[in-house]
């Protein structure tokens, strides 16, 4: 507060009214604390305007008014204008906010998005690049959770070996594979993981960029190596190594006990991004072909494929040459048996291509992010059109107040275009000042969205450079000049038709227009706010659906640790996994303050889909159905607890002896046995020969995401785990981090080669995979809240005008023996109307709109009726406030004064 | 003949007059509840402080600091004094009303 007060007056008379302040409130407080605060902010308020704006008068007259009013013309149409505007500051400050939070929302939003629907590829001849998207002829469709965050990209990628078969076939053109993903760079538990691109050596070629220092050698491609050589971006050159100069070479060792770890072999140039849809990538490295891939070419581990196009070939042209390539490499491929289980997509995929799409890079890159990114900014250029329409019929009804002062001067001998040029800029100082602070406003907002933004979003410019540049000032100058236009077009039209009657108050004969001009205004800026405020509200009540929803096991008290045991042969049920596994519990279970432990080798909280490991019953044959496969040891019904449906758990010894028995869930039990109990019927397990026996099942779990129910199949550890990668559960009543460093101390000192890569409680991993989500309700919500401050204000603004010029019919009525009350209700009637038939329009439009959130929806439809319900009550509550304050006061006016008053 | 004195502002009379009226005990607070009192009218709080460091500016008020209190967060108080200037000032402007209502009378 001091420093408030003393940038608005000296030091001495800063510390006299704090002073004063603090006493009065104090005094205040000894009858209610509560009131005494807000006197003392409504106090506080007062002042700082008052000396604020003597300050800015002093100020402007000083520097300003004396120039400019001396200069003539515009500059004394500014000078004017400027003046005017301080006297009416309401009318002021409601213009300059409106615009202000349009465009402080619209900059933060462009600042983010720019990268992906706006700005050009930065790779030199970017229209020549293009993205190969590699697929299969009349495929049948997939299966996929309804709501699934997976980045699908296009395309299915290319082995190493396809690749080489379609450069065969267009030897002019240069293409490439790329595979982007996020991994951790090895900086202990929980580390944040960094997108890391693999390439292929004609990479820096084909895209037309250089590494500006080092780069890679052509042996870094031959084969792989413990300490990977890397070429890292120049953010993250600046950000993680602080732009030391001796980077090169520099070797960071991720896991001490393998001796993994990378080495920074070149920096690329400022300004590039890495051309993926996958991954935000930080690191590039080689990519080296694995054994596996080599033998077998059905392995596309290349998830990306881009291409240069020569001078002379088109697009076209390319994917014929491709295709011919595909149909080589088919003719070569050796046909491998059918594996059980597997769908006819599957095995569809499983075989060699025959379909390409080129398209050009720039549409391919951003994919997944564009339809949000571009539902965000339609979203925020809805909201700044909101604010210009809100102003305009500010803007329009302050004119018609004006209307005797404009006579006048067109009497004087005013031009109509001096008139319009005085009416325009009124209406530009007051867009000026809110594009600045707009723009001032947008750079606190962007680092708060920038860290609700979820990591993994391709943003197609390094996170550094989502910040105010040029071209967002441009945006801001650009939105300043494209409201100003439209904004004043109304405005100026009323002060030039003022010309037919000089001295009249340029009223008569316009009533109706006025009244439709009124109403057009309400019914557009609450269809608009309806719309927005529906996406909000869909959104906000979906996440709440979300945390509402229990995950049909227990959470609390729960920690779970991801562990990786090196040196695991890989087999289905080795003896030698079900070994190490049962000893980790046993010394995980002597641990103090751990009450249960149990462990699964299966999908968790990776947000994977399910591979066929479990044969359907032949009956279900065809059955699409994504299943997670659970390997589970003893404890894990006790410890997690999942909500059983029907029939049993398994019993303590048919667990201790590993018999084959299994638990499966409702969606496995609806889909494999729709007409009969599950209870009894067997399944396979791939390759092993045993048939295991249904004993029962629980509903299913949100295995993935927290919002998304997937179907399981729980099976015996020693029978059915694949893999060294485990998720550990603990349950506790201690401190949850207490509890994870001591069991990873245990788990250390009991076995080195098992590393833990992540740890965290089960509510707070679950909560994580929601951020996506998350960040989208916020985003949303925060543009309903927008929206309807703009409704409001406007309503407000333009009800009390149009009271305040009917204050003589307000008298007459009264006069004749009206109550206060019919009063109200006559303005509320008329105003409703309006707002009833924007309610209307905009449930029209949002009809239409909302499909475009619904793929993001979590159990409510687009046309939720409670959410349709409260967005039409939230519009309607607000607009009636907005009349309601103005009528009040219309309906205390004082008839004697009213019928004095010209 | 002595320099005429300086001409006043009615509010800047009525923040004169209650700071003679406070006494000895006139600063921001007292000065405003004063004018409320005398008045019957809604003063701003702004505008008072503004005034009130005008008329110091113009030498018509002397302002001085007393020991910092608790009840003021430990901030002094600034407690202003009439000058002879300004009291020149009042008497001028009264007598210059006075001289204006002479042998007038108004109806409420």
């Amino acid at each position: 507060m001091q420093t408030l007060w003393r940038w608005l007056t000296d030091r001495a008379l800063a510390e006299s009214i704090a002073g004063d302040l603090e006493e009065q409130r104090r005094r205040r407080a000894e009858k209610s604390r509560v009131m005494a605060a807000l006197w003392f902010w409504r106090r506080t308020a007062s002042i700082a305007l008052y000396l604020g704006r003597s300050r800015m008068q002093t100020l402007l007259a000083r520097v300003f008014h004396q120039k400019l009013a001396r200069s003539g013309g515009i500059g004394s149409d500014l000078s004017y204008s400027v003046r005017s505007l301080m006297r009416a500051p309401a009318y002021t400050a409601t213009v300059i906010g409106v615009i202000a939070l349009g465009m402080t929302l619209a900059t933060t939003v462009f600042a983010v998005v720019d990268g992906v629907l706006f700005k050009p590829l930065p790779y030199p001849d970017a229209d020549r690049l293009v993205a190969i998207e590699s697929g299969f002829n009349n495929l049948p469709a997939p299966v996929f959770p309804p709501t699934t965050w997976y980045k699908r990209l296009p395309g299915n990628g290319a082995s190493a070996q396809d690749i080489a078969s379609w450069q065969a076939a267009a030897p002019d053109a240069s293409i490439t594979g790329i595979q982007a993903r996020t991994q951790s760079m090895g900086e202990g538990v929980n580390d944040t993981p960094y997108g890391v691109g693999l390439v292929q050596r004609n990479f820096f070629e084909t895209i037309g960029v250089e590494p500006m220092v080092g780069g890679f050698a052509g042996s870094d491609f031959d084969h792989e190596t413990l300490v990977q050589p890397v070429v890292i971006t120049n953010e993250l050159w600046l950000s993680r190594f602080h732009g030391a100069n001796d980077v090169i070479g520099q070797t960071f060792i991720n896991d001490p006990t393998t001796g993994r770890g990378f080495r920074v072999a070149g920096v690329m140039p400022h300004g590039f991004v890495f051309p993926s849809a996958g991954a935000a990538v930080r690191f590039i490295a080689p990519y080296v072909a694995s054994s596996h891939d080599l033998s077998d070419p059905t392995r596309r581990s290349l998830r990306e494929i881009i291409a240069r196009l020569p001078h002379g070939m088109s697009i076209a042209a390319l994917r014929a040459r491709v295709e011919t390539g595909m149909a080589t490499t088919a003719a070569a491929l050796p046909t491998k048996p059918r594996r059980l289980g597997l769908s006819d997509r599957g095995w569809r995929m499983e075989g060699p291509f025959n379909h390409a799409d080129v398209v050009p890079l720039a549409s391919a890159l951003g994919v997944v992010e564009r339809p949000l990114f571009r539902a965000i900014f339609l979203a925020a250029l809805v909201l700044l059109a909101l604010g210009g329409l809100n102003v305009s019929g500010l803007m329009a009804a302050r004119g018609l107040d004006r209307a005797r002062e404009l006579g006048l001067r067109r009497a004087l001998g005013a031009t109509g275009v001096r008139l319009a040029r005085l009416v325009f800029l009124e209406a530009l100082v007051p867009i000026v000042v809110a594009a600045g602070l707009g723009l001032a406003l947008a750079m606190p907002l962007l680092h708060i969205g920038l860290r609700l933004l979820p990591d993994d979003l391709v943003l197609l410019k390094p996170h550094m450079e989502a910040a105010i540049d040029a071209r967002v000032v441009m945006f801001v100058v650009l939105s300043a000049i494209a409201l100003a236009v439209p904004t004043t077009i109304w405005p100026i039209r009323r002060a030039l038709g003022i010309g037919a009657t000089p001295l009249g108050d340029g009223s008569r004969g316009s009533t109706r227009t006025r009244s439709i001009g009124r109403t057009v205004v309400i019914v557009s800026q609450v269809a608009g706010a309806l719309v927005l405020t529906m996406g909000g509200a869909l959104l906000v009540t979906s996440i709440m659906a979300v945390y509402a929803n229990t995950p049909a096991i227990r959470t609390d008290g729960v920690v779970v640790l991801r562990e990786q045991m090196q040196g695991d042969p890989g087999m289905i049920g080795a003896p030698d996994r079900t070994t190490r596994a049962n000893a980790l519990l046993a010394t995980l279970r002597r641990v103090p303050g751990i009450d249960g432990v149990a462990l699964t080798e299966g999908q968790v909280l990776d947000g994977g889909g399910g591979v066929p490991w479990w044969a359907p019953p032949p009956a279900a044959a065809r059955s699409r159905l994504d299943v997670v496969a659970q390997a589970v040891t003893s404890d894990f019904y006790r410890v997690l607890q999942p909500q059983l449906v029907i029939g049993r758990f398994p019993t303590d010894a048919e667990m201790e002896s590993d018999a084959p028995v299994i638990v499966v869930s409702e969606s496995v039990a609806r889909a494999y046995w729709p007409s009969a109990s599950p209870l009894g019927q067997t399944l396979t397990y791939l390759r092993v020969a045993v048939p295991f026996e249904v004993v029962g099942v629980v509903k299913d779990v949100r295995w993935n995401y927290w919002d998304t129910e997937v179907a399981a199949i729980y099976g015996p550890f020693a029978r059915v785990s694949r893999s060294g990668n485990l998720t550990v559960f603990i349950r506790t009543r201690t401190s949850a981090g207490q509890i994870t460093a001591q069991a990873i101390q245990a788990i250390t000192a009991f076995d080195p080669l098992i590393k833990t890569t992540r740890s965290g409680t089960l509510d707070a991993l679950f909560a994580d995979t929601v951020r996506p989500r998350r960040f989208q309700s916020w985003l949303f919500g925060s543009f309903a809240v927008a929206a309807l401050v703009i409704v409001g204000a406007g309503v407000l603004g333009l009800m009390a005008m149009s009271t305040a010029r009917r204050t003589r019919e307000m008298g007459i009525r009264l006069a004749l023996g009206s109550t206060r009350e019919g009063l109200v209700r006559l303005l509320l009637r008329e105003q409703l109307m309006s707002v009833a038939a924007g309610v209307v329009a905009g449930s029209l439009v949002s009809a239409w709109a909302v499909r475009f959130v619904r793929a993001s929806l979590y159990e409510i439809t687009p046309y939720d009726p409670r959410v349709w319900a409260l967005a039409i009550a939230v519009i309607v509550i607000t607009t009636v406030v907005g009349t309601l304050i103005p009528s009040l006061r219309a309906s205390r006016t004082d008839p004697v004064q009213a019928l004095r008053a010209e | 003949m002595g320099r005429e004195p300086l001409p006043l502002g009615e509010f800047e009379q009525m923040i004169l007059l209650a700071v003679l009226q406070c006494g000895d005990d006139a600063y921001g607070v007292t000065v405003q509840e004063e004018l409320v009192s005398r008045t019957k009218r809604r003063v701003s709080s702004g505008a008072i402080y503004m005034t009130l460091d005008r008329l110091e500016k113009k030498g018509l008020l002397v302002s001085h600091l007393t020991e910092p209190v608790a009840e003021r967060g430990g901030r002094a108080k600034r407690c202003y004094q009439v000058t002879k200037p300004a009291v020149a000032a009042l008497t001028h402007s009264r007598r210059a009303l006075a001289n204006l209502w002479e042998g007038l009378e108004l109806a409420d």
